[in-house]
């Protein structure tokens, strides 16, 4: 925990060296890191002009990895599109759900059940740990050793087998449905969540303890990627940036929605808005996940899973062998589909790497007209300019891992 | 900084700490699982590939062809041509599923309501023929060796399989929407 | 026969003999880097080919023999072809004067007086430190010569690094020098005679930490790796390199590790002595075998767990940080010498 609170006016004279070497810069030379760059995580291009070893411009490129998800989901019922948004940011597939099912929830005044809102932020804090437990891995290994990365990708197993458990998949979830959740929690989920809960905090205090207290780390991480508050809101940049900052903006707090209102959990602020905060802050993370995963466990509800909404979600399947009115439903909602009111609607979750918004407009019937998906990573690619012109180029790698980019956010 | 960081730097304190624990990795069990080997067993609810369930009293599959499923589906990988059995039930003559465009979320499982289609545990599924991958009838059928029993625990009790959908003409169409 | 035959028969056998156990090593020894790196990180390494996966090496070898021999079409070719072999054969020399065995007369074969080790240069040290200057010449000219952005830079990278820290290398072999009145390496061993407590390593501690240092950003080894920072330039300046001519680059840098590995054991941990006098009946080259593969596996312990440093701080460390106390370690050691007698 960062002991001073530096003042905007503090942190940004801290950034004067770099626009001096900018400004001090002879000629250049021109590299394009990417699109395939074995630390640019995903097919990202950032085309540099070097002076030496500092950066004197950067100009990213976006979009190779663009799959025309939006325009996919004009042609899909809304049921179908769960499936699509699991492939935005697949590192964190049910939050992605999560988010588009409050937004038409919200579109269609569904009212989600206690257990579902429940499990629902189970699986998202599931997912949040598994993502910053991997953001950790990618991190070190940018920065020199491969030991860290397969070390954390080992506790990370522990987490994706959890999500096996609970959803059936390891990545793409598609455990979100409107009104609820897919599935109920499975028999022994709950005693071996705990057990995983129980000792993950234990393997992020052993990360601490080597990486936060290193001299090498704290020489490429401290002071290094400055970025003011002014700054993320200038650029949109959100999440774990933003809350190193010095900002306590977390969606989970501010807007809560699911069980979030519920529970009793940290924000974890850092001061100093470099790439050691940006590590902390996720650490800290890691840990308030586990805190609310515990209380959700042990103050779950009974009852349904998924709101028994007749015209707007899927009937269980239990029911449909069984019960001729859950089959009609069935039939409804995969030939006609959740008929939605007209309007537009807009709803805005806390994603790990940031924040996350879905908008929907819908001119009445089961597709909507437009979906547009405001993914954090699409604009953390694009911040990159502030933040890395002055510095050098092996701080642009760890700058890069800090602000936590993944190209199936950033393209769609 | 005082006289203890200094003596702490000097003596590289804090990188014997990690080469401490990269140590104590050195010589704990190793975590791989030496596939194909061994082979780690995936959980109940695993999506792997497809299969059609046989109903044991008539031996023929329990699909009805009522499109749900291939209507359901996200990625339009699911081709069904119906056709009613002589002895008036309604079943598929053909349905093809192409592996190659499935994206294994489960929702085709989820909507059958005879619970005919199912998710296997089958996750090994590279070929290099691509014929392979377009499941036919047949592929399918043979492929509930792999399904698992809490699947087929799922479809004791259920209602019969022998259930129309209300369509106008007798025969439901091919896939579509 | 007479002497001057036998020895130079004694001459060619240990010329070709050696190069050829360095070989053997090597190809072992990349097996377990391997292999270690993945136990340093909770996995195993290769197991598939030979037992234990030992014969991963010579898999790679003829995988990398079967690659197509890329040279980029705007690069200087003669330049680019030669690269690989100015690092590649200065590791090797430096063997030629580092002793296994006891040498002046003490060892007899077949009757005759046999020297271990293949040339008794009076000034090996020098020799040691000036190939590996040369080395540097072999890394600047493959990044120059790839005409890529990447190469240029990895290769001034490391150019620049290797001559900073072979200054404080040179310094502080300085003390050992000083301690055993000698440049030549069989002098050097021969003053550590005695149990470990006469080794080297206990007055020079720190001159040792500093060469053990030295020797990782010698060696272009994690924390020094910058020039070869896979996440930051692909390559470094083996960015264009493919095949054979890319497996050679390894194997001199692997060569390069034994060789290294060779000298720390002979300058401060005693080289082919045993530890305890009454070992003695175990022959010094297998003593040797075993010092070089416990710094080998330290060297790897030390380049899977620590992570690389940035350009700026590894110069500062070389020129601020080592080079002063590398300087006073060698004042220390001189006053000390010269009070002691």
């Amino acid at each position: 925990m960062s002991a001073e609170r530096p003042t905007l006016e503090e942190l940004k004279e801290r950034k004067v060296l770099s626009r001096q070497r900018v400004e001090r810069s002879g000629e250049v030379m021109t590299v394009s890191m990417g699109p395939q760059h074995p630390s640019m995580h995903g097919v990202y291009r950032a085309v540099l002009d070097l002076d030496g070893e500092v950066i004197v411009a950067v100009r990213p490129e976006i979009g190779n990895l663009h799959r025309g998800v939006e325009k996919l989901c004009e042609e899909r019922t809304y049921h179908q599109i769960i499936p699509i948004t699991d492939r935005l940011d697949y590192l964190s597939s049910f939050v992605m759900n999560h988010g588009y099912c409050e937004a038409v929830e919200k579109l269609m005044g569904v009212e989600v059940p206690a257990r579902g809102r429940y499990i629902r932020t189970i699986a998202s804090e599931l997912c949040r740990i598994a993502n910053h437990i991997m953001w950790l891995g990618i991190h070190i290994m940018d920065l020199g050793t491969q030991t860290f990365f397969c070390i954390c990708f080992r506790d990370r197993e522990y987490v994706l087998d959890l999500l096996e458990m609970l959803t059936g998949a390891r990545l793409t979830h598609s455990f979100g449905r409107i009104g609820g959740v897919a599935k109920d929690l499975p028999d022994g989920f709950d005693h071996r969540c705990r057990k995983v809960i129980d000792f993950l905090p234990q393997r992020i205090a052993e990360y601490e303890r080597i990486i936060k207290h290193n001299r090498i780390y704290y020489k490429r991480a401290k002071g290094v990627g400055i970025f003011t508050s002014e700054d993320c809101y200038a650029w949109r940049v959100t999440g774990p940036p933003l809350r190193s900052a010095g900002v306590a903006r977390d969606l989970r707090k501010d807007e809560p929605y699911s069980a979030y209102d519920e529970v009793d959990f940290e924000v974890a602020v850092e001061y100093q808005g470099d790439v050691y905060d940006r590590f902390l802050v996720r650490m800290k993370e890691i840990r308030e996940s586990c805190k609310i995963i515990r209380q959700c466990l042990d103050n779950l509800p009974d009852g349904p899973f998924l709101a028994r909404d007749v015209t707007h979600s899927l009937p269980l399947k239990k029911n449909v062998l069984r019960d001729s009115a859950a089959m009609i439903q069935d039939f409804y909602q995969v030939f006609q589909g959740p008929l939605a009111p007209k309007g537009e609607v807009y709803r805005a979750i806390e994603a790990p790497k940031g924040e996350m918004g879905v908008y929907i407009r819908s001119e009445g019937g089961a597709k909507p007209a437009r979906i547009r998906f405001t993914t954090p990573s699409f604009y953390h690619g694009q911040a990159l300019p502030p933040l890395v012109e002055g510095e050098m180029v092996s701080d642009m790698v760890a700058i890069f891992a800090s602000i936590d980019v993944v190209l199936g956010d950033c393209d769609r | 900084m005082g006289l203890k960081d200094v003596v702490k730097k000097a003596a590289f304190v804090d990188i014997l700490r990690g080469m401490s624990v990269t140590g104590t990795y050195f010589v704990v069990d190793k975590v791989t699982v030496e596939y194909p080997k061994e082979k780690l067993q995936t959980y109940p609810r695993f999506r792997g590939a497809q299969a059609l369930l046989t109903d044991p009293a008539t031996g023929d599959t329990k699909c009805v062809a009522c499109m749900l499923c291939a209507t359901i589906c996200p990625s339009q990988c699911i081709s069904i041509v119906g056709e009613q059995t002589p002895d008036g039930r309604s079943h598929p003559a053909t349905f093809d599923l192409d592996l190659t465009r499935c994206i294994f979320c489960g929702f085709c499982e989820e909507v059958c309501p005879v619970a005919a289609i199912v998710m296997t545990r089958q996750y090994e599924l590279a070929t290099y023929d691509k014929n392979d991958c377009l499941l036919d009838k047949e592929k399918l059928i043979a492929n509930q060796v792999n399904a698992h029993k809490e699947l087929y625990a799922l479809t004791e009790g259920a209602a019969p399989a022998a259930v129309r959908p209300a369509s106008a003409d007798g025969n439901a169409g091919s896939h579509g929407r | 026969m007479s002497d001057p035959i036998a020895q130079l028969i004694f001459l060619i056998i240990k010329a070709i003999l050696m190069p050829v156990l360095i070989v053997m090593m090597v190809a072992f020894i990349i097996f377990f880097e391997r292999k270690f790196a993945g136990f340093f990180q909770g996995r195993v390494g290769p197991t598939y080919l030979g037992p234990w996966g030992s014969f991963q090496s010579f898999g790679d070898i003829f995988k990398l023999l079967s690659k197509e021999d890329l040279i980029p079409a705007k690069s200087d070719k003669a330049v680019f072809r030669l690269a690989p072999y100015i690092i590649f054969i200065p590791a090797f020399l430096v063997m030629a004067v580092m002793p296994f065995g006891p040498v002046g007369g003490q060892a007899n074969l077949f009757g005759y007086r046999f020297d271990y080790v293949i040339a008794n240069f009076d000034a090996g040290l020098v020799l040691f430190l000036a190939l590996g200057a040369i080395a540097v010449y072999g890394v600047v000219l493959a990044g120059w010569s790839s005409n890529s952005n990447f190469s240029l830079l990895g290769g001034l990278r490391a150019g620049a690094q290797m001559i900073s820290y072979e200054l404080a290398m040179g310094f502080s072999v300085v003390g050992v020098m000083l301690m055993a009145n000698s440049m030549s390496f069989v002098d050097i061993v021969n003053g550590q005679a005695g149990d470990f407590w006469h080794w080297y390593f206990i007055p020079q501690v720190v001159g040792g930490l500093i060469f053990f240092v030295a020797t990782l950003a010698e060696l272009n080894r994690t924390p020094f790796d910058l020039a070869e920072a896979e996440q930051e330039l692909v390559a470094g300046y083996l960015t264009e390199y493919s095949g054979m001519r890319w497996g050679i680059f390894m194997f001199a840098e692997y060569v390069n590790l034994v060789v290294i590995s060779g000298i720390v054991s002979t300058l401060y941990f005693g080289g082919w002595r045993a530890p305890l006098e009454v070992l003695d009946f175990i022959p010094g080259p297998i003593w040797l075998f075993i010092k070089i593969c416990a710094f080998v596996f330290l060297y790897m312990w030390v380049r899977w767990t620590i992570f690389r440093y940035r350009y700026n701080q590894l110069m500062s460390i070389g020129w601020k940080v080592l080079l002063p106390l590398s300087i006073l370690n060698l004042a220390v050691t001189a006053i000390v010498v010269s009070v002691a007698g």
